[in-house]
């Protein structure tokens, strides 16, 4: 079974495609553990993009099955190094203090069957059992989603008091399980519609080319239902572990 | 009916600045030691106010056109008040403005790094535009002048989130009565509301008591303050919530109009005017 069964990211429209702040990353590491993450840098912020990116990649790169942060003084450094190595014209030094900031959600499923995942920000975690969204993570209810989110920044602050702005959530996990890791504008979206009783998953589970991300996601911008942002989406589908998966 | 509509790159918005140039802003402004005119304390708040807007515009990959720009003075002439570069220009790209300053001056400014640590650093800020106090005071022909401008910018982006127009003035018109001027400016709008007019009136007189956003004429001194006070906009509720982030409480009443200003109520009306919101 493909467990990444999809991983991707849409600009805002389809006129800034160079302009995506999104990003996700999928690695099965070599102790065995699923590890995803997708990151929603703030387009108000500079270089949030790298910041995204740095966050997710170093993520994945963890062998911890504990819900844990990357290590953010180290990714900060490269950032503060990699946006500095160029001369800045004077508007980007001016904002350069203020520093770049990201919505983070990562996801960790062991072969033991338990999943745990972590996030800071209104990124939205959904796993999925047979025909049924189990757990919602880190909202269930689409008006609670925050109109301004806790964010993982690029300079000490609220970042440094990652115990009042991360929430964890852990779990048992079967073969054929899938997970929908996805930014906020689709997660509000998913939970919109799972309020309704409808069954948002259906919209997305079959998505396996770029191509039918993209279509899908226009559709339902031009119907209304999605705020004007960037788009990820991540799906996984839990393969039988090797003893289930024996003859 | 007000829209608060987003702000694009595709559909920008437009700040249009009217300051007095008049011989009487080369008066005393405030209570600072040194000498500061009236003239000066606008052109520093204006320019910081420049800087601050491109600040907010700027991403990884340059600046985005969320506005564009006008600065129309009134003192010897009526026009465009740009120096520099951009000089005779009406509405300028923000990305224009952030490109084309006359010159910079040095200021110590505190600058953060990721890692905790503060460290003093010389900047160098860009200026748009000098100050000047000479002449008498052309308000008619400089609002008129500001209607046409906006007139013709309107036909063009006709869905942006409505243009707000602030108005620095010490002292009243010399060629007429700004009144229907102003009515004029308030009645243009795009689908999504009128034009919003900030009158922001400086004060003359240290003692005066400054009155900012009032949400009645009552206790305005005299005809003068009440034309200003009746020709100025409401307050859109956007710009009621940025004056409640600075522990200002208003109405629904509440008038884009600040009577004898001094330096810090000045910074705080051009704040409460052209916080950019909702820009995506």
């Amino acid at each position: 079974m493909r467990e990444v069964f999809f991983a991707g990211s849409l600009p805002r429209t389809d006129h800034e495609a160079d302009s995506c702040e999104d990003r996700h990353a999928v690695r099965r590491t070599p102790s065995g553990l699923l590890r995803a993450a997708i990151a929603d840098g703030a387009s108000s912020t500079l270089f949030s993009g790298l910041w995204a990116e740095l966050l997710t990649a170093t993520f994945i790169e963890d062998e911890a099955s504990e819900p844990t942060l990357p290590d953010l003084t180290g990714i900060r450094r490269t950032w503060y190094d990699t946006v500095t190595r160029q001369p800045l014209p004077w508007h980007l030094q001016a904002k350069l203090g203020q520093g770049a900031a990201a919505a983070f959600l990562g996801l960790t499923v062991t072969d033991r069957g338990r999943w745990s995942a972590l996030s800071v920000g209104d990124c939205g975690l959904f796993h999925l059992r047979e025909d049924r969204c189990i757990t919602a993570f880190p909202e269930e209810d689409p008006d609670n989603m925050p109109a301004l989110p806790s964010l993982l920044r690029t300079h000490a602050g609220e970042s440094d008091y990652l115990h009042t702005i991360a929430r964890t959530q852990t779990g048992d996990v079967i073969a054929g399980d899938r997970f929908l890791l996805m930014t906020d504008a689709l997660a509000a979206w998913f939970l919109r519609e799972w309020r309704r009783e409808h069954a948002p998953w259906k919209w997305l589970e079959d998505i396996r080319h770029p191509s039918v991300f993209r279509h899908r996601i226009t559709q339902l911008r031009r119907m209304g239902r999605l705020v004007e942002d960037d788009i990820t989406l991540i799906h996984l589908r839990i393969p039988p572990t090797p003893t289930e998966a024996a003859p | 009916m007000y829209v608060n509509s987003g702000i694009t790159r595709n559909n920008p918005s437009c700040f249009l600045f009217i300051i007095d140039q008049s011989a009487s802003m080369g008066q005393q402004f405030g209570d600072r030691h040194e000498p500061h005119t009236k003239a000066e304390g606008v052109s520093d708040a204006l320019n910081n106010l420049l800087r601050n807007l491109i600040i907010t515009c700027s991403k990884s990959d340059g600046i985005r056109n969320y506005f564009d720009v006008g600065v129309i003075g009134y003192g010897e002439t009526a026009g465009p008040a740009w120096s520099g570069p951009l000089f005779g220009r009406e509405l300028v790209p923000i990305r224009d403005v952030a490109q084309f300053y006359t010159r910079t001056v040095e200021r110590q400014e505190t600058v953060k790094d990721p890692f905790g640590g503060e460290s003093a650093q010389t900047v160098k800020i860009p200026v748009w535009v000098e100050a000047k106090a000479r002449g008498s005071t052309p308000m008619c022909q400089a609002l008129a002048l500001s209607y046409e401008v906006l007139k013709v910018w309107l036909l063009r982006n006709q869905t942006c989130h409505p243009p707000v127009v602030v108005h620095i003035t010490d002292g009243e018109a010399t060629d007429g009565n700004p009144a229907p001027l102003m009515a004029a400016l308030t009645e243009l709008r795009s689908v999504n509301g009128p034009v919003t007019l900030f009158n922001v009136h400086l004060s003359s007189r240290r003692e005066a008591t400054p009155t900012s956003f009032p949400d009645s004429p009552e206790g305005l001194p005299d005809a003068y303050a009440r034309t200003l006070f009746e020709r100025s906009s409401y307050l859109t509720p956007y710009m009621r919530t940025v004056a409640w982030d600075h522990g200002v409480p208003l109405t629904e009443a509440s008038r884009a109009f600040v009577l004898n200003a001094d330096p810090t109520l000045l910074v705080l009306a051009l704040e409460i005017g052209t916080r950019a919101g909702h820009v995506r």
